[in-house]
Order: C-alpha cells, then sequence, then structure tokens
C-alpha cells in the first residue's frame, strides 16, 4: 500500500512546487525544469531536427510555462500541459523556417527516394527519415506526434486545436504519401 | 539489408506501379521511426537555464490583476446573473420545447419527413455530369407529428415524450444515412473528373454538416452508430477536399478509408430495408 501514498505525496509535492514556481520561486521553478526539461528537449529535438533551434523552442516552453503557470487548472499532468506548450512552440519555429527552408524536401524529390542503388538497413532509415522531412508541416507535425510520440488522436487534436477528424484525416494523407514516395521499397515474398 | 523489406532494383523487369502497402510502411516505422529525429547528444541544461533565467529577471511580477480586469470580470458577471434571472421568470425553457415539437426553427434535434423529393445533387448544372442521381438528397427534414400514436396525446405546447424523442432521431439518422450511401454510391461509380468531383464535394459538404449535427445530438448514443458518423465524417471531409488540382494519391486515401471501415456495408446494415422509400 506504499505506491498509492507515494502517488499522493509526489502529487502532492508537485503542486507545491507549481504553486510556488507559479510564484516566481527559484528554486521551485528550477526544481520543474529539471524534472521535465529532458522530454521537452527531446520532442523539441524531433520536431526541429537540429540542436540549436531545439535549444531555442525549449527555453521558450520553459519561459512561457513560469509565465502561465498560474493559469494552470490541474486539469492534466504538468508534462503533458507543458508538452502541448512545446508543440505549440515548435510549430511556431517551424513555420518561420519553413520560408527559408533548408530541410524541406519537395515531394516530387520524395517521390524518387526510393530509386537508389544498393543499400542496408542504413539506406532504408535515411529514406524513411527523408520522405517524412518532404511531408508537408501539418501532415508531418501529426504523423510524428501520432506515430513516433504515440499521442492519441483526442491530445493531438486538443494540442493543436482541431477537430479529432482533422487529425485522422491528416495521418491517413501522411501515411499515404509516404507509401507513394517509398513505393519501391518492396516487401520480398519468401 | 532488411529481411523484410527490399529495395526494388532499377533495371527490375517489371515496372513499380503500387505503392506500399499499409503493413510495409508499419514495419519501417516500426524499425526506423523511432530513431526519426533523436536527440542523442547531451540536453544542454544549463545554458538553457542560463537563457531563461535572464529573461525571467526581466519580467515583473504582477501579484493583482489590474483594476480594468477586475472590473470587467464585475460586469460580466452582472449581466450573466440579469441574463438568468430573465430567462428564468419568462420559461424560456419552456417555449424552446415547444419550438422544438412544432419544428419552427433552426435546431440540432432532428426532424422527420422531408420537405422535398427531387435528388439532385447541390450545385448540378444540366448535363454536366454523368453521376447517377440518387433518389435520396441531403435533407431539411421537418418534424411532422402522426395522427396517433407517440405524439397523439401531446399537446403542442408540451415537450415531446423521451421515446418519441428517440423515435424522430432514429428516423432522421436512418434519412441520413441512406442519403449519404447514395453520395458513395455515387461517388464509386461516377468517372472521375473535374466536374463530377466538384459536385460531389458540395453534396458531401451538405452531408457533413448534418452528420456533424447528428454527432453532437442524442442519436449518437448508441456506440455503434456513433462510431459509424465517425466514420462518415472522415470520409466525407476527405470527399469535400475533391478537386481536380488533388492527386490520385488523394482519391487513394478515400478509397482506403471507405475499404479500410467497410462503410458501405455497415450503412447498409444500419438502414433496415425499404427504409429508404418508406421515409
Amino acid at each position: 500500500m506504499t505506491a498509492p501514498v507515494t502517488d499522493i505525496t509526489s502529487e502532492r509535492s508537485e503542486r507545491d512546487l507549481i504553486s510556488r514556481a507559479a510564484a516566481r520561486d527559484s528554486s521551485a521553478q528550477r526544481d520543474l525544469y529539471d524534472k521535465h526539461v529532458d522530454a521537452i528537449y527531446r520532442i523539441a529535438f524531433r520536431f526541429a531536427g537540429d540542436e540549436d533551434t531545439a535549444r531555442d523552442i525549449t527555453q521558450e516552453t520553459f519561459i512561457r510555462a513560469f509565465d502561465r503557470l498560474g493559469e494552470f487548472r490541474h486539469e492534466s499532468s504538468l508534462g503533458t500541459w507543458l508538452h502541448s506548450i512545446a508543440v505549440s512552440m515548435a510549430l511556431g519555429a517551424l513555420r518561420k523556417q519553413a520560408k527559408s527552408d533548408k530541410r524541406h524536401v519537395p515531394l516530387e524529390s520524395a517521390a524518387n527516394l526510393g530509386r537508389v542503388d544498393n543499400n542496408a538497413d542504413v539506406d532504408l532509415r535515411e529514406r524513411l527519415h527523408a520522405a517524412i522531412d518532404a511531408l508537408p508541416h501539418g501532415y508531418r507535425t501529426v504523423f510524428v506526434m501520432y506515430e513516433i510520440e504515440g499521442y492519441s488522436h483526442q491530445e493531438i487534436a486538443r494540442t493543436l486545436g482541431v477537430a479529432e477528424t482533422t487529425s485522422k484525416g491528416q495521418l491517413f494523407r501522411a501515411r499515404a504519401k509516404l507509401r507513394e514516395s517509398l513505393k519501391h521499397f518492396r516487401r520480398v515474398e519468401q | 539489408m532488411n529481411d523484410d523489406i527490399r529495395h526494388e532494383e532499377n533495371n527490375s523487369p517489371e515496372p513499380v506501379t503500387g505503392s506500399l502497402s499499409e503493413t510495409e510502411l508499419d514495419m519501417l516505422i516500426n524499425r526506423f521511426g523511432g530513431d526519426y529525429n533523436r536527440a542523442t547528444g547531451f540536453v544542454p541544461r544549463e545554458e538553457m537555464w542560463h537563457e531563461i533565467q535572464r529573461h525571467g529577471s526581466r519580467k515583473p511580477v504582477r501579484a493583482w490583476p489590474s483594476i480594468s480586469l477586475i472590473a470587467a470580470a464585475v460586469v460580466l458577471l452582472a449581466a450573466g446573473i440579469g441574463i438568468g434571472f430573465e430567462l428564468h421568470s419568462r420559461g424560456i425553457a419552456r417555449s424552446t420545447n415547444a419550438t422544438l415539437a412544432t419544428g419552427a426553427s433552426h435546431t440540432s434535434i432532428p426532424r422527420v419527413a422531408s420537405t422535398t423529393s427531387s435528388g439532385n445533387i447541390v450545385g448540378d448544372r444540366e448535363g454536366a455530369s454523368p453521376i447517377t442521381h440518387a433518389p435520396v438528397e441531403p435533407v431539411t427534414p421537418v418534424l411532422r407529428p402522426p395522427a396517433s400514436g407517440a405524439f397523439a396525446s401531446s399537446n403542442v405546447g408540451a415537450p415531446p415524450s423521451a421515446a418519441a424523442r428517440s423515435t424522430a432521431y432514429s428516423l432522421a439518422t436512418v434519412r441520413h444515412f441512406t442519403a449519404v450511401e447514395a453520395l458513395l454510391t455515387s461517388y464509386q461509380s461516377a468517372q472521375h473528373d473535374a466536374a463530377n468531383d466538384a459536385q460531389l464535394a458540395a453534396w458531401a459538404r451538405s452531408l457533413l454538416s448534418q452528420t456533424r449535427l447528428l454527432l453532437d445530438s442524442p442519436a449518437a448514443t448508441d456506440p455503434m452508430r456513433n462510431k459509424l458518423l465517425q466514420d462518415l465524417e472522415l470520409i466525407l471531409v476527405q470527399m469535400t477536399q475533391l478537386s481536380p488540382a488533388n492527386t490520385s494519391i488523394d482519391r487513394e486515401s478515400l478509397d482506403g478509408s471507405m475499404n479500410h471501415s467497410a462503410v458501405i456495408t455497415r450503412l447498409r446494415t444500419a438502414v433496415p430495408a425499404g427504409a429508404s422509400t418508406t421515409l
């Protein structure tokens, strides 16, 4: 019976930390930061693909979170709340980046991604990743959140402020485009 | 080389036509998706914390909301209470039910018995389309209480009974399912060209709003019906995006959704035999 007590204690201590952090207590903010920064940086990197942007997104996420911590209503966990801020910051950053996007590969080029010489798993991995990079931003966001980060459609809808149907539709289209652009990799029947 | 998925050789005797299957894509994602933009290096905690602190120290702490915010909240609260009292004293709730029963206003409650009988697609132009026009269209039904039965003893001012309301929802849903089935059948049998796509998209748009109304209504309390309505919503959304500019991939997505959810079969199961002609 120790586990529930531990849960309650840790929940209380997190609530306490949050309220102190909301009142600008620097050590409480640091504790929350230490607890969540790795996960936030990881998801920021997942969307950004480079360290500098991931770092900016993480910083902005915590700055915004600390500014608005007073509005946090404990309807979800703090981690979930921080994740949605991070995703929204990442999307903002990617939108800005899109104008001079170095990473974005036109879809037409992605269609040729599978058409190359002999290759191994490394090649296959790179081509899948390039094909994901080549997806339009909206499709890529939903694809990464659902297929890679394991969000549900409900969570995606809530985080991105769209209907669940939109999330499902975007995912379906993302998968269709990936299937098309990777069509040269095909199953070999034994 | 991967055991399951191989690279198609360039000099393959047979040209590659089909895209990767869903299963093959899932295998690729399972194997390599997790590596996509995976942060492998160390997390620069201290540098980021320093930046956060630097920003935080620039922002003044405001212990209380401004006077204007408080004043606005008080005014809003007072107005809300006033409106609540007013509505209560006028018995708005009762008159709303009466309106609903006579079907006189816009409401999300479905109403039964169509006011029209033509089966034209929205935005149809004469001679423009070889689409088979179905005998059922997106409808704006009106509740017409029968002379006897569930509504017989109720007067106009009284709210309909739960049973009567449930019947009305069921009838409206069946009618809607019939209309959607007609659309999907037309889609499958129509030639895929710009004119048809535009008409189908317009038709789907009108049915989409009806689907969403039903999803928000007690008609969606039945889990099976709810699931079917959700699947229809997705398919109709995809169909509204049909346009000449779209590629075959979009059409494949739509076909995939329809096949994946076996939606036509489920629609036919949900609609009782002969319902389309009797409603």
